[in-house]
């Protein structure tokens, strides 16, 4: 897909094709529970307000994410979207990988994953997001 | 991998009876060299035979058991073909004929008219079976050291066995000069060149179609050097315009990496016929005379240029009367002034002490020799001679607390008194033993500490002395070797009519020529390791005749360099002796400390008393303990070379020391690599650095799954080395 056509779609439309994305990819012997914690940064990030995202947004996710005492992955999902911005954007597009959060095994899985191996799922989910939904990151944050 | 040629093969038969079927490794420049060293009694027989065997180049076996080499048919009168090469080296006709007399068995009467060889290679060269005799006629001169192989030794018995080569060598060097010398045609070095050449001939070869080849076959002498050209014939496209020469220097000249690289052979080489820690064993040519005069002389030499390399290396070997009498408390009281003390001035000479009681260089063999009454014709057993300082040490009462040895001495018997020797502040009680004396070799090393005497000071010494304490590395050639099957037959030779090689030849046996050639491959694996560190080839090494590298903490750093230059040590060592490919594990002795991180005052350590020599088969599968910053025991292996080589390209942009340490800190501690490199980067404030330091290099993929393929990689590989070897992180230096 083409910058251009990507700038045609909406932010809802782009947000879907993350979605899918990590659906389609192959991830090893942990696909399951990486999958889920991709998806649940894309919720992450997807839903910050404008506002609060500057170069240093992925470090302050990661940083809220190894932080975070909650218990489940929705709970973790809260806590760093409340600890970033509590002024964060819902989008409907994001309503599938929230609902996928809420699995019971994979979620506890991908909530311990998310808090171990931070930084790689991270620029993982960066590499996703600049592809799929924010281009124009890809220069104009270093984060 | 490590490949060394030196000509083809000399001999297939096994040693052990001199007959049967055996893998002799040795090449044929090799043979030659060695013959003319051990065997020549004159500069004729001398020059004979260095190419005694010329035509064995040639592969022409007419039957199985007998591999045809003479220039001329032994029954016919006319040798035309050895007329023509004798005459180009001055040597009689018919010499060279006669090395194998058997030959002559149906013409006996044509056998009595030629010249003759004064001995024969079996009584030399050729019978020292399976490792068990030496020639009956050959004559070495033997160094040995009445000590235990302690590390705290090592330095002075590597000075002592460097000063002894130089001797020999150059006193056996001066011999062939004077001797080359008696006639006019005068050379330094033999070239041995063999050209390897896909040939036709008839089936079974006439002698009309091997005169030709033969005829190729020259000698020649330009400026110092005698050419002997070889042809051998070859079957395979990939064997033709093969070129091999061999370069044997007959002076004293200190071999150098870059010489190994072009196939020269020193003469120290050849004289080391064998080699560890307590023996060396040097070959000397009959026509060298050593009476009990010239051996006195000889020793007196060895301790002379002991000294002046001892003076270099910063360690003192003369002592104050005080210093000895607090080293040891006597068992009962002395009378110093009436003990038979070496000295120089007022000072005590322990290098004196040590040769005269913890050093041996005696002939065996020949007119100054130790039972030289005796016919010459009993056996000779390696393993006596090899066991020599068992031998002299057997009976000997007083025993080391540092180093273990038996001893006696002009000393007063005594209890080593270790504060005394080292200083109320020595700790390591549990490296020196309970009790004990002390042997003059220790009574050397106790008394280099760091602090300078009044005396040194007044000669201008600052500083602390930076010798025999702290950081050290010594790598000397060892004699010892492994052979695993697995030669490979790289073709069937074309003139090998009567099928020598049909079948192959199942036993490796080892010769007094195994045992020189097994020494050099390790001398060449030592000065790979020179040239690396030192980044020239025409250096010779610093301890040139032993072909060691001896480093102390004067040059720590120059050590730490050293160590990553061990990775040679776990190469392949494959030696090329067509027919033959053999792969081959010669080895190297190592005795070794180096500081990293412990650096505050590491010369004041004791790391000498610490850990031992080791003996390393150079192998890829080989392994050893190595001593880091004074107390850590590192194993050194290929892969802690290959880990330690990664770790450094994940880490090369990383400039920051403190950064590096701590990302393997955060590794060591069970974090993932790129939240350990985000961790490293923390003040930042972003994942810039572990995202383009990181990710985009090492994780790189067209798609989110291959990047993720390659992170899981790269962190199942740095689990497995960090659990493997948690000692890296010393090799990433602590910022200050």
């Amino acid at each position: 897909m083409s910058d251009n056509q990507q700038t045609q779609m909406s932010r809802e439309q782009r947000l879907s094709r993350a979605y899918e994305a990590i659906e389609q990819l192959s991830l090893g012997k942990r696909e399951p529970e990486i999958k889920l914690a991709l998806k649940a940064l894309l919720v992450i990030r997807g839903a910050l307000n404008p506002d609060v995202i500057d170069e240093t947004i992925y470090r302050r996710i990661a940083k809220y994410i190894r932080a975070s005492n909650a218990e489940t992955l929705p709970e973790l999902i809260d806590d760093v979207l409340r600890n970033l911005s509590p002024e964060f954007v819902a989008h409907p597009a994001l309503g599938d990988p929230v609902l996928d959060t809420y699995s019971d095994e994979t979620a506890s899985k991908a909530r311990e994953l998310l808090q171990e191996e931070t930084i790689p799922l991270v620029i993982l989910m960066k590499k996703i997001y600049t592809q799929f939904v924010e281009p124009e990151e890809e220069e104009g944050s270093n984060g | 991998m490590s490949k060394f040629d030196f000509g083809p093969i000399s001999r297939t038969v096994d040693a052990s009876t001199g007959k049967g079927e055996g893998l002799n490794f040795a090449s044929l420049p090799i043979h030659e060299a060695m013959a003319a060293l051990l065997t020549a009694t004159n500069r004729d027989e001398f020059v004979g035979w260095l190419w005694h065997d010329l035509f064995k180049a040639l592969f022409y076996w007419p039957v199985r058991t007998k591999w045809d080499h003479l220039p001329d048919k032994p029954c016919l009168p006319s040798k035309v073909r050895e007329t023509k090469l004798s005459k180009v080296v001055q040597i009689p006709v018919g010499l060279v004929a006669t090395h194998h007399p058997g030959a002559y068995r149906k013409c006996k009467h044509l056998l009595s008219q030629l010249p003759k060889f004064n001995y024969l290679e079996p009584s030399t060269l050729t019978n020292e079976f399976e490792q068990t005799r030496l020639g009956t006629q050959a004559r070495f001169l033997q160094l040995t050291f009445l000590s235990e192989p302690a590390m705290n030794t090592a330095l002075l018995r590597a000075v002592i066995a460097d000063a002894f080569m130089e001797v020999v060598t150059k006193r056996v060097a001066e011999a062939i000069e004077s001797l080359l010398r008696t006639k006019s045609l005068a050379f330094k070095r033999v070239r041995y060149v063999f050209n390897f050449k896909r040939i036709q001939v008839p089936q079974p070869p006439s002698d009309q179609a091997l005169d030709p080849l033969k005829d190729l076959y020259e000698m020649r002498v330009v400026n110092d050097e005698l050419i002997i050209s070889h042809l051998t014939p070859v079957a395979s496209k990939e064997m033709d315009g093969r070129h091999i020469e061999v370069t044997i220097d007959f002076t004293a000249a200190p071999p150098t990496p870059g010489q190994f690289k072009q196939n020269v052979i020193s003469l120290i080489e050849l004289l080391t016929v064998y080699q560890d820690s307590r023996t060396i064993l040097m070959g000397i040519p009959q026509f060298l005379r050593m009476t009990e005069a010239d051996l006195t002389q000889l020793k007196q030499k060895v301790k002379d240029k002991t000294e002046q390399a001892l003076r270099i290396l910063d360690i003192v070997t003369l002592a104050e009367e005080k210093k000895i009498k607090k080293q040891a408390k006597p068992i009962e009281p002395v009378d110093w002034s009436a003990l038979p003390l070496k000295k120089q001035g007022d000072l005590v000479d322990l290098l004196a002490h040590v040769f005269d009681e913890q050093v041996e260089i005696r002939l065996v063999g020949g007119e100054g020799a130790q039972g030289s009454k005796s016919s010459g014709k009993e056996e000779r057993p390696l393993h006596a001679i090899i066991s020599r300082a068992y031998e002299l040490m057997e009976g000997k009462s007083r025993r080391c607390r540092y180093c273990n040895t038996a001893f006696e001495s002009a000393f007063p018997p005594a209890e080593a008194w270790v504060s005394g020797s080292f200083s109320g502040d020595f700790t390591d009680f549990e490296h020196v033993g309970f009790k004990g004396d002390i042997c003059p070799m220790c009574r050397i090393y106790a008394l280099n500490s760091k602090v300078y005497t009044s005396a040194e000071k007044a000669w201008g010494k600052t500083g602390a002395r930076k010798a025999y304490r702290g950081a050290f590395a010594l790598l000397t050639p060892s004699s010892h070797f492994a052979y695993s099957e697995g030669h490979i037959l790289l073709e069937h030779p074309p003139l090998d009519v009567g099928g020598r090689f049909k079948t192959s030849l199942q036993r490796a046996t080892v010769t007094l020529q195994e045992f020189a050639l097994f020494n050099s491959l390790s001398r060449r694996i030592i000065g790979e390791i020179w040239k690396r560190l030192s980044g020239r080839d025409d250096r010779p090494l610093p301890l040139p005749y032993l072909g060691g590298i001896l480093l102390t903490e004067r040059e720590a750093a120059q050590i730490r360099r050293l160590f990553n230059h061990f990775e040679v040590l776990f190469k392949e060592v494959v030696l090329w002796a067509y027919p033959f490919k053999i792969p081959l594990h010669p080895a190297v002795e190592i005795a070794f400390e180096m500081s990293i991180n412990d650096r505050k005052q590491h010369l004041t350590k004791h790391t000498y008393l610490k850990t031992s020599p080791v003996i390393v088969s150079v192998h890829p599968k080989s392994k050893f303990n190595l001593l880091v910053d004074n107390g850590i025991q590192l194993e050194v292996n290929r892969e802690l070379f290959e880990a330690k080589k990664w770790l450094e390209k994940l880490l090369e942009e990383i400039k920051d020391p403190k950064r590096r340490r701590s990302w393997i800190l955060a590794m060591l501690q069970g974090e993932d690599p790129v939240t350990a490199m985000a961790d490293a980067f923390d003040d930042q404030g972003t994942l810039w650095q572990a995202e383009k330091l990181f990710w985009d290099r090492f994780m790189a993929g067209d798609t989110p799954s291959e990047q993720w393929e390659n992170y899981e990689r790269i962190l199942e590989r740095l689990g497995r080395t960090f659990a493997k070897y948690p000692m890296l992180i010393e090799f990433f230096i602590k910022p200050r």
